[in-house]
């Protein structure tokens, strides 16, 4: 008697149809979306509007003296760095082949030819090696200099080209070469000098 | 009368097995690979001087008395001095620049003894070699120390402070033969450890009198070194730089640490396949890393992580490969 | 009270997430490599657990058995997301320190873990107790971790060094292999801080 108690009780348990489970999934997506939408539409103009700032301040920090940064018709991700209504340095993304993967620059590049600073923007290097690559002491080595110094060397007597990071020559090589390349399509781009 | 069994009249003795006794013991074994890695590391003491025997000295101490206390700690039996942990220590330092700041060596020896051999449970069950591990847990921790070599003068008396697999990588084949004062020259430097490297890699012909002596003593198979040493010397020959069969595998028979690596770390009994074809696999496995790391990879050297990576294949191996059992066909 | 206390302390060391219940081990491993990360990613895991607790108990009677996974994984993909957005609006630096592991932040097992065990069976001021309990516990063990991996690894702690320039920076700790071996070793410890107390208890309990 039990038995078939048993099996009519398990026999209501399976009894949820496939609406109801469909409208508890559907329910609760709808309340996400809710919620979800709400969000986005209060801290969606915010987040547009730091990031920018923030764009504009790594933009400040490679070109102290200029005023305006606007973009550059034409070229994607240029832009022009300007003081006092022209332009003293264009600002030019790079990439390059690393050792752990792509590395992104940001390249400051002023109007003869030579490398103001540069960013790293995302890079995969090896952590206390290659990374020390967007270090100060790095960037000094590649800061002013022309497009025909920017080679890597690890002889510590020259001082003309880019000295190489001790355990991380192809990383150095790969930023040195990044920079080289958004100093070259610079001159390129203002008609070659 | 009492049945009385004088001692003295007995005629037959029974004992228990094993009936065939070898003479080598686990320690007996330790020492005289020892003492067949002796030659090499004096040759290098002599040849890069203090800093060597104080590397040599340092990590051999402190793998002893990690292991020491290590026991001590787990209140099991103390086998610090059975030969095991000195010859991990001083494999180890033998695979490290003579530059190496001694703290550093110590520190890699603890971790191959500690962390290699004694969590994996002790001698006999650890998966890598504790030495290698060691070694790779120094190149991860100061990769900058690790690869400051000295600075030798060559035959020819250029001053580098470059491996000549270092030269090769970085420089190219033609500034290698440069260095060395051309192909006959560089043969001979490497053969006689006229070269820069680790300390106890470089003479050649000092390791390889060691490795015929454990063969000879039946202590490792011919096997494993030979096939390993031939893999790498093929492969490197057929993908040479200017395009197949253009290499120079008498260069890299000879360079490195593979001639150390082959001989006395990839035919670890505990570490390596048990049975001979097990063996053969093992060491075309590890050739084949090898090359691939050498020619091809970011490092300049690939002996290391080879044998390491094989280690981990090792029970694979064992598992498809099974000893003939004795009596059943073949 | 003394119920709600012992429901939080359970996280804190018995029951850790990291040492104890071996759950998230993922981000104990990548993101500890600073103090300042580490806490921040236990703090966000702190609040989305905590609020996932407690709407997973508010709904539990509401939630259909068969789906109650989808539906709990939505309501925490709602949560994690609703921290993203939040911090990329008012917090943008610390939304690009955290990158890619805020998202993952969603598929940690012991959320859903906890959601499941706990908030599913239990009202929601216990719910909340646990959650808190468990974010904490998993907070001070990354931070842990993440003190000895950056004071190790790079000689500082949360940016000032702390070893001076004498020291020259075991790498190893900084990356992932260190972190294995560390965290091996300290369940390991904590295995044998509890085996030493739970044989002393079957001491006093003999006499």
């Amino acid at each position: 008697m039990s038995e078939i108690h048993d099996t009519h009780a398990a026999h209501v348990e399976k009894e949820y149809s496939i609406l109801q489970i469909a409208m508890n999934l559907t329910i609760a997506c709808l309340v996400s979306g809710i919620i979800l939408a709400t969000t986005y539409f209060i801290t969606h103009p915010i987040a547009v509007e730091k990031a920018k700032m923030l764009e504009e301040q790594a933009m400040k920090d490679l070109v102290a003296e200029a005023d305006t940064f606007n973009a550059v018709e034409g070229q994607e991700g240029w832009f022009a760095a300007e003081k006092g209504g022209s332009i003293i340095a264009y600002i030019v993304p790079s990439e390059s082949k690393g050792y752990g993967g792509t590395i992104k620059i940001m390249v400051a590049v002023s109007m003869d030819g030579k490398v103001i600073d540069y960013n790293i923007l995302s890079m995969n290097e090896t952590p206390g090696l290659g990374d020390s690559a967007a270090k100060e002491f790095f960037r000094d080595r590649i800061k002013g200099k022309t497009s025909d110094d920017l080679i890597v060397v690890k002889d510590p007597s020259n001082k003309e080209n880019v000295q190489a990071l001790t355990g991380a020559t192809i990383t150095s090589r790969a930023v040195t070469d990044g920079v080289r390349a958004a100093v070259d399509e610079v001159t390129e781009f203002t008609g070659g000098k | 009368m009492s049945a009385q069994i004088n001692a003295a009249e007995t005629l037959l003795s029974v004992s228990t097995a094993p009936y065939i006794k070898s003479e080598d013991t686990v320690s007996k074994i330790m020492w005289k690979v020892n003492l067949a890695l002796a030659p090499a590391a004096i040759f290098g003491v002599i040849y890069f001087g203090v800093p060597a025997l104080i590397n040599i000295v340092v990590s051999i101490i402190a793998a002893v008395a990690a292991e020491y206390a290590v026991q001590k700690i787990r209140k099991v039996r103390i086998t610090a001095f059975d030969g095991s942990a000195f010859l991990t220590g001083l494999l180890l330092a033998m695979c490290i620049s003579p530059e190496m700041p001694p703290y550093m060596t110590a520190i890699g020896s603890a971790i191959a003894i500690v962390i290699a051999k004694h969590s994996m449970g002790g001698l006999g069950q650890n998966i890598f070699n504790p030495a290698h591990i060691g070694r790779a847990a120094l190149m991860v921790s100061w990769p900058i120390a690790m690869t400051t070599w000295s600075t030798i003068k060559t035959p020819v008396d250029a001053v580098t402070s470059a491996t000549p697999l270092g030269i090769l990588k970085l420089q190219g084949y033609s500034e290698l033969l440069e260095t060395f004062g051309g192909r006959s020259e560089l043969y001979k430097a490497l053969f006689l450890g006229m070269r820069n490297g680790s300390i106890g890699e470089t003479c050649t012909v000092l390791l390889i009198i060691g490795g015929l002596f454990l063969v000879w003593k039946k202590i490792i198979n011919w096997q494993i070194p030979v096939v390993m040493i031939a893999t790498v010397g093929v492969l490197t020959w057929i993908f040479g730089p200017e395009g197949f069969f253009t290499g120079d595998p008498v260069f890299h028979m000879m360079a490195g640490g593979l001639i150390i690596g082959a001989f006395f770390m990839a035919t670890d009994m505990v570490t390596a396949p048990i049975t001979k074809r097990g063996q053969i696999i093992f060491a075309i496995g590890a050739g084949m890393i090898t090359s691939l790391i050498r020619l091809k990879g970011g490092y300049p050297e690939g002996v290391c992580y080879s044998i390491l990576l094989m280690n981990c294949v090792t029970p694979l191996i064992d598992l498809v490969i099974k000893p003939r059992i004795y009596g059943t066909g073949r | 009270m003394r119920n709600l206390w012992n429901i939080y302390k359970k996280g804190l060391i018995d029951e850790n997430p990291i040492f104890v219940l071996a759950l998230s081990l993922c981000p104990a491993l990548a993101v500890t490599t600073s103090v300042v990360n580490a806490f921040t990613m236990g703090l966000s895991v702190m609040f989305v657990i905590t609020a996932n607790n407690v709407s997973v108990s508010l709904i539990r009677n509401l939630v259909n058995p068969k789906v109650r996974v989808p539906v709990y994984i939505t309501s925490i993909a709602t949560i994690v997301t609703f921290v993203e957005l939040v911090l990329e609006a008012f917090a943008p630096l610390l939304y690009k320190e955290l990158g890619i592991y805020l998202a993952l932040v969603v598929v940690f097992a012991i959320i859903l873990a906890r959601a499941e065990v706990f908030a599913s069976k239990n009202k929601v001021i216990p719910s909340f107790f646990d959650g808190l309990g468990m974010g904490s516990g998993f907070t001070l063990a990354m931070v842990i971790i993440g003190v000895i991996r950056e004071l190790l690894g790079s000689g500082t702690i949360l940016g000032h060094t702390i070893l001076g320039a004498w020291y020259n920076p075991a790498l190893i700790m900084i990356l992932p292999p260190g972190a294995f071996l560390l965290i091996g070793y300290m369940i390991g410890g904590l295995k044998v801080y509890e085996a030493k107390k739970a044989k002393k208890l079957r001491e006093v309990d003999a006499q």
